[in-house]
């Protein structure tokens, strides 16, 4: 097989990140940098699972959030009442809400653009609204709250660990990350990504081609859905209560901000944009919550947000390459 | 329970007043949205700001007449909404409604958080003089604000038809939002329209939180809901039709109305959403829109 370094390039940014995310807890294991590594692995899948959808077919679902608070629900009954182990439940929920994200993708990809990212954002309110509301099944806004927490049995072992400890959820979870990469690099280096392009792109072209748009917007809904339930589902057996307010809609706004100033559609943009904004909430509420208060943190990723949607529309991901073409002394146009 | 005109009277006014409002709310909305082809998710922080502004209005050491404050926050809104478009949406006009969707959602994040910033988290209440005088003509008993706000309302519809028929401006707008480029080749300035209609909108949302606000209270967080609410409006009048808009923001109203009154309270955002939903599935083109590919 001829491997070019081309070839090779896409693959140099996620293996530097997942070797430094592995080895930095062997240098410091205090609580704050556990909770932000949690904290990074949670929003980097998180992100690469909205930018599926936002990214690369380009229907900015303002919905993605559903999908987590009914994986984190759907735990929460299967773990709890059930005694479903953890695994179990994160597939569970990951094949349930790859399954809702079908028959959602049917009816909300009868309509496109921004009403796409309306409907979405309605369906998004609607489920949060029944989750408050719906004391019985959910808890209501008294959250659900005493999921199990994960037990590892592996075939060595005589019993089985409890995992409560942080840095024991970190290395759990750290696997779903790499996952999660793979599956994204996987879908968007090969052939379906092409054609997710292209369906980005223009519809209509795609389909004059063959590609039929569809077909490939409720595949990148569905693994998005799935990968966003799983997701929900670990972080219900993290932290073992699940609010309404899990799937409010700062958590989209959020993933707005990573992705799109990060530099939606490309991997390198995600993780710069999924691994700064998950790192400065928790470095600017340590560095100074007195002075720094957490409004006027939100005011500064609005700045940015707005700054880099007038000022850089490619993101931080495409300033980056930008600078380092010319570093390298190349100058290509319009790649 | 056994049915009682009065309480269906009150529940068909209720729901009358909120229509009126959520349509007040919307056209600003619309407008804009139809005019230039942007959606603006800090529509409702626009209100927010608006309702703030009248807050500060009401607080002043010098007691000025409702109305001189009523027209002074219009002139106000009308103003933050030129400042609006001139920094932030006058550079993106022509960029995709991607960028539109998400420079707006960056804009009502500012707006909310400086308002939570300065006001602090804490609902302030606006209550004139008119909000709590009721007066009962036929056992039906309304407040005066109420009143006024269905007649305000009505006046205000009345005259964006007639602006948008009869005037050369309004037929300008009405030419844009058929056929911009068109436009720009037969000479017409599309980008002072569009600063044009972004004030008209500022103005008309100015006077929707004038006078909705002293029923209700201010809140750093409001304008999202609202901002929705009009989004699920346009979409259900048909992305971009005014008076579908204006419809459907009535139903949206009646619906709650009854809803609320008459099953259960806790749920009745959940059904006009809930409806809202539907009618993307049933009719994505919106229940008053035409068969366009939108």
């Amino acid at each position: 097989m001829n491997i070019s370094k081309q070839s090779l390039r896409p693959f140099i940014l996620p293996i530097v990140l997942l070797v430094i995310m592995a080895l930095l807890p062997l240098f410091n294991q205090s609580g704050f940098t556990l909770n932000v590594l949690i904290n990074v692995v949670r929003w980097l899948i998180f992100a690469l699972a909205f930018d599926l959808v936002a990214g690369h077919i380009g229907s900015v679902s303002l919905g993605q959030p559903i999908f987590y608070g009914i994986g984190a629900y759907l735990t929460a009954y299967l773990a709890g009442k059930l005694g479903l182990g953890w695994l179990g439940c994160m597939l569970v929920s990951a094949f349930f809400m790859a399954l809702l994200a079908l028959l959602a993708g049917l009816a909300f990809f009868r309509i496109r653009h921004v009403t796409f990212a309306i409907g979405t954002l309605g369906a998004a309110i609607v489920t949060q609204l029944v989750a408050n509301s719906a004391e019985k099944l959910t808890g209501g806004a008294l959250c659900t709250t005493g999921v199990p927490r994960p037990q590892l049995l592996l075939p060595f072992m005589e019993s089985a660990i409890k995992i409560s400890k942080p840095i024991q959820f970190y290395y759990l979870f750290l696997p779903f990350l790499i996952l999660t990469l793979v599956v994204y690099l996987a879908v968007t280096k090969s052939r379906i990504g092409r054609a997710f392009t292209a369906v980005r792109e223009d519809e209509v072209r795609a389909s004059a081609v063959g590609i039929y748009p569809l077909r490939y917007k409720l595949v990148a809904f569905a693994l998005s859905g799935a990968l966003i339930g799983a997701l929900g589902s670990w972080q219900a057996q993290y932290v073992t209560v699940i609010c309404p307010s899990d799937m409010a809609q700062d958590i989209t706004t959020s993933l707005l901000i990573m992705v799109f100033v990060g530099g939606a559609g490309r991997l390198s943009g995600v993780i710069i944009g999924g691994v700064i904004f998950s790192i400065l909430p928790p470095f600017l509420q340590a560095v100074g919550s007195k002075y720094f208060q957490p409004a006027y943190q939100q005011i500064l990723y609005g700045l940015i947000l707005v700054g880099v949607m007038l000022y850089m529309p490619d993101g931080l991901d495409g300033l980056a390459s930008r600078i380092l073409r010319r570093f390298r002394g190349i100058r290509k146009e319009g790649v | 329970m056994p049915f009682q005109l009065e309480i269906f009277i009150n529940h068909l006014l209720n729901g009358l007043t909120l229509g009126a409002l959520y349509s007040l709310v919307t056209l600003g909305l619309v407008l804009t949205f139809s005019v230039i082809g942007i959606v603006n998710f800090a529509h409702g922080d626009l209100f927010m700001v608006a309702g703030y502004t009248l807050f500060l209005l009401l607080n002043m050491s010098i007691e000025l007449p409702y109305v001189v404050i009523v027209a002074l926050v219009i002139l106000l809104t009308a103003f933050y909404a030129v400042v609006i478009e001139r920094l932030a949406i006058h550079p993106i006009i022509e960029k995709s409604w991607r960028t539109h969707a998400i420079t707006t959602i960056g804009l009502s994040i500012i707006l909310q958080n400086a308002a939570l910033a300065i006001f602090s988290a804490d609902p302030r209440t606006t209550p004139t003089s008119l909000s709590n005088t009721v007066i009962s003509p036929l056992g039906i008993r309304i407040s005066v604000q109420r009143l006024i706000i269905l007649v305000v309302a009505a006046l205000v519809f009345a005259g964006i038809q007639v602006f948008v028929k009869h005037t050369k401006l309004g037929k300008t707008m009405r030419a844009i939002s058929q056929n911009r480029e068109m436009c720009q080749v037969v000479g017409i300035n599309t980008r002072k329209i569009a600063l044009i209609t972004f004030a008209l909108g500022g103005a008309i949302t100015g006077l929707a939180a004038a006078l909705i606000t002293p029923l209700f209270s201010v809140y750093n967080s409001m304008g999202s809901m609202l901002t929705i609410k009009s989004l699920a409006a346009i979409v259900m009048g048909g992305m971009g039709q005014v008076n579908g808009a204006i419809y459907a923001s009535m139903l949206m109203g009646m619906i709650e109305s009854f809803f609320g009154g008459y099953v259960s309270f806790a749920y009745k955002d959940v059904v006009s959403f809930g409806v809202f939903v539907l009618v993307l599935f049933i009719r994505p083109t919106g229940l008053f829109g035409k068969k366009v590919g939108l």
